[in-house]
């Protein structure tokens, strides 16, 4: 029943008008995105890596390439994407409610858990559609438009570069951690959904959770950064990031500083901030069956 | 006859509103089973403990048998409703809508069906319209299509004839008469068209404030060869003391005002009437008095003024 249930809730996303706002948005911004960097990319490279220029020889014109360009769209629009998922999400429960439909749902022989679970896992997939969409746009098309080289990543201290044949497995652990990620914001919206019987008040709750989180997370004060940012998911949500931080050889010699084909820096950080998210969902998911199952159908 | 809805002492309460009361009730098998009670009676909180949407305060709910709360889904399995209005999904067509509560309903249904039962509630040619362009009876008509699609034992319909035209009610009347006569379904109808209900309903459940005024058929509550006589008349006393002298005495049963009311066979009524010009009391109004309007208002003003 399950499965029948999670095809149901899949056609109902795919026939709502709503569901293509966020395909649609993302191909402007990332549209958006190309076209400014095709115009102005020296200059933008430039001032991005002003600071790693005094001290490396940066190729402007080479680092200007596909992965570049989706290393950028991917930076910029991993932290408004949520409010994407959160439109969607959020309206899993209380839109039906809203809607009045929920009482014709609730009076079919399927469990209250197996609608929940039916629905983010619709929603999941809707985020998994909705990542391959952007790496398209992103990364396929960046790649066909500026063409492919070696990835120029800049930190606060070095810059990182990976050779272009060792790029590819990265992206896709880091959309795969993405999808993650956006998971537990679908959960988090599931969960204000089950409390609410209007779609407003859900999605506007989660959007402003994750706006509240990521402020904290900005905050570079002590009281937060030791104390609630490492347990935050917004904190961890960066986490794919960590894809891209490959080790590098450490002896004296010609390799010293060389990047490590392959490898993955701090691999156990990934694994932390993956297990931190899991858990995440599991708690906004468990509040939400916990709730539904006890709530009273007034609407 | 068995019945199929065994409800005993249900109660529901929203903090400090009793919504439903200690309501005992027995739906027996194969019958239309009126639902009424005033706005706010408690009529939407009862059906909806019955389909699982709200859960009971106190109190057992047995369906086909078993315990509601033990075996939820062996038992919704086989009931289909329409739960006030009939929301369904606006952005799909009539066909879709039908076709993903036969999915919901744990039933594989051929596109043939699905098309036979939007022909029963003329809704056919339909078929690929959403249902955001349905006016109002053809909204409650899909939903009672959606209600029907895995073919139910029992149905449950909550105020069907809401907003529909004279039309569409005496459609929804005919459908309902046609699944309980010609389908051997049971339906519970809730409706406060108490003139609707007489028509169709062969069993009565009358509440208000949450609690029961009174159950039956409805061949034993209205009485169908009883009648009660509303008599206005000039002078009350003088007329009561005429008519004690008479056998008309004991079908007496009360006073309001200078309106009399008795109770008697429907074929006395002319003898009574022969009676009254025969003791030469002056009538300003003979009227019959026997429609569940009046029966409805009879026990439920009893019941508030209590």
């Amino acid at each position: 029943m399950f499965f029948t249930l999670l095809k149901i809730e899949l056609f109902k996303i795919s026939k709502r008008p709503r569901t293509y706002i966020a395909f649609g948005a993302l191909a402007v911004l990332i549209f958006l995105i190309q076209l400014a960097l095709k115009a102005n990319g020296d200059e933008f490279v430039g001032l991005l890596l002003s600071a790693q220029e005094d001290t490396f020889e940066i190729p402007r014109k080479e680092m200007l390439n596909g992965y570049f360009v989706c290393f950028f769209v991917l930076n910029m629009l991993l932290i408004h994407i949520p409010l994407l998922v959160a439109l969607i999400a959020g309206d899993q429960i209380s839109g039906e409610a809203g809607m009045g439909t929920l009482r014709f749902m609730i009076g079919k022989p399927i469990s209250r858990t197996q609608i929940i679970l039916a629905k983010y896992c619709a929603s999941v997939i809707y985020i998994v559609l909705m990542l391959f969409w952007m790496a398209i746009l992103g990364l396929f098309l960046s790649n066909i438009l500026f063409g492919t080289s070696d990835l120029f990543i800049g930190r606060q201290f070095d810059v990182i570069v990976l050779e272009a044949s060792d790029i590819m497995w990265r992206y896709l652990l880091a959309f795969l951690f993405a999808t993650l990620g956006l998971s537990v914001i679908a959960a988090l919206a599931i969960m204000f959904s089950v409390f609410s019987d209007n779609s407003i008040g859900p999605i506007v709750t989660a959007t402003t959770v994750v706006i509240v989180c990521t402020i904290i997370q900005q905050l570079t004060v002590p009281l937060f950064e030791n104390t609630i940012t490492p347990w935050l998911f917004t904190t961890h949500m960066l986490g794919w990031k960590g894809f891209f931080y490959p080790e590098t050889y450490q002896m004296v010699g010609e390799n010293s500083g060389a990047v490590i084909k392959g490898s993955i820096e701090n691999i156990s950080a990934i694994y932390k901030s993956s297990a931190i998210l899991f858990g995440y969902i599991l708690l906004f998911l468990g509040i939400a069956i916990w709730q539904f199952r006890k709530k009273d159908i007034l609407t | 006859m068995s019945d199929i809805i065994q409800v005993k002492n249900l109660s529901k309460s929203f903090k400090d509103v009793h919504a439903v009361q200690d309501l005992s009730f027995k739906v027996p098998t194969g019958s239309i089973y009126g639902f009424l009670g005033q706005n706010g009676a408690g009529k939407s909180t009862t059906i909806r403990m019955l389909m699982t949407l709200i859960k009971p305060t106190n109190g057992d709910i047995t369906i086909f048998g078993q315990d509601l709360r033990k075996n939820p889904n062996d038992i919704l399995r086989n009931i289909g409703a329409v739960i006030e209005r009939p929301d369904l999904y606006k952005y799909l067509t009539a066909y879709e809508n039908v076709a993903l509560f036969a999915k919901l309903s744990r039933i594989k249904v051929e596109r043939k069906s699905i098309m036979d039962l939007l022909d029963r509630v003329g809704l056919a040619s339909w078929e690929n319209s959403s249902m955001q362009i349905f006016s109002q009876g053809m909204r409650q008509r899909l939903g009672i299509a959606t209600a029907l699609v895995h073919n139910p034992e029992l149905i449950i319909l909550d105020e069907p004839v809401n907003g529909l035209d004279p039309q569409g009610i005496a459609d929804i009347r005919n459908l309902i008469l046609h699944l309980k006569n010609d389908m051997g379904k049971t339906l519970v109808v809730s409706s406060h068209l108490l003139s609707e209900m007489e028509m169709i309903a062969t069993d009565l459940l009358i509440i208000n404030k949450g609690k029961k005024v009174i159950e039956g058929s409805i061949n034993t509550l209205l009485k169908p060869e009883m009648a009660q006589i509303e008599l206005i008349v000039d002078h009350a006393d003088e007329a009561l003391a005429k008519i004690s002298t008479t056998a008309w005495q004991q079908s007496f049963k009360k006073r309001i005002g200078n309106t009399l009311i008795f109770e008697m066979n429907k074929n006395q009524i002319s003898d009574f009437n022969v009676m009254l010009v025969h003791h030469n009391i002056h009538v300003l109004s003979l009227r019959p008095k026997h429609s569940l309007e009046d029966y409805f208002l009879e026990q439920t003003t009893e019941t508030v003024s209590q």
